[in-house]
């Protein structure tokens, strides 16, 4: 289980963080993709009576972010 | 999911009849750096923790999940594990911002 911080723009205000299982050998610093819907972690899981909401799908390469403004 | 810092212990007489024999514990939402992060709320307990346990919770309908036979009952917040260790690196360590441009994430 990893504590999760989620991004935010430069304005934006700061999200909670919270706790997530990691299905991905992700590590502390990596910037992941989470999902956050409980269905679809036990999809992700495969496990029809997981009791998970947040499961780390996926570890980011790069993000490209345009016009800010 | 989320933590929770165990506060004390709910009775209740009177509940919904699937309820009987589960235990409920007065918990505490917190933020990773251990500070509260909202008001006290009352989850269901599974995992057998006590007075003061930093637990983790899971709430909506996966708490009820979490329930070992019946699990279609009207619970919304359950305690899934205890913490033995917790290790989390200050903010200032990461960039948590997104910025324009394309940034890569090794």
């Amino acid at each position: 289980m990893l504590v999760v911080q989620p991004l935010t723009l430069p304005d934006d205000d700061i999200e909670g963080d919270f706790v997530a299982l990691d299905n991905t050998n992700a590590g502390v610093g990596d910037t992941v993709l989470v999902n956050r819907e409980g269905n679809g972690a036990r999809q992700v899981l495969n496990n029809p009576e997981a009791c998970v909401i947040s499961v780390i799908v996926g570890i980011v390469d790069s993000v490209n972010i345009q016009d800010l403004n | 999911m989320l933590f929770g810092r165990v506060r004390g212990t709910a009775v209740c007489t009177i509940k919904y009849p699937d309820l009987v024999g589960t235990k409920f514990l007065m918990v505490e939402p917190l933020d990773k750096d251990l500070k509260p992060t909202g008001p006290l709320q009352i989850a269901v307990d599974v995992v057998h923790a006590g007075h003061g346990d930093l637990c983790i919770m899971v709430r909506s309908r996966e708490a009820a999940l979490a329930m070992k036979d019946n699990k279609f009952v009207p619970v919304d917040l359950a305690l899934i594990g205890i913490v033995d260790e917790l290790v989390v690196h200050d903010d200032g360590k990461f960039d948590l911002t997104l910025k324009e441009g394309t940034t890569h994430y090794a």
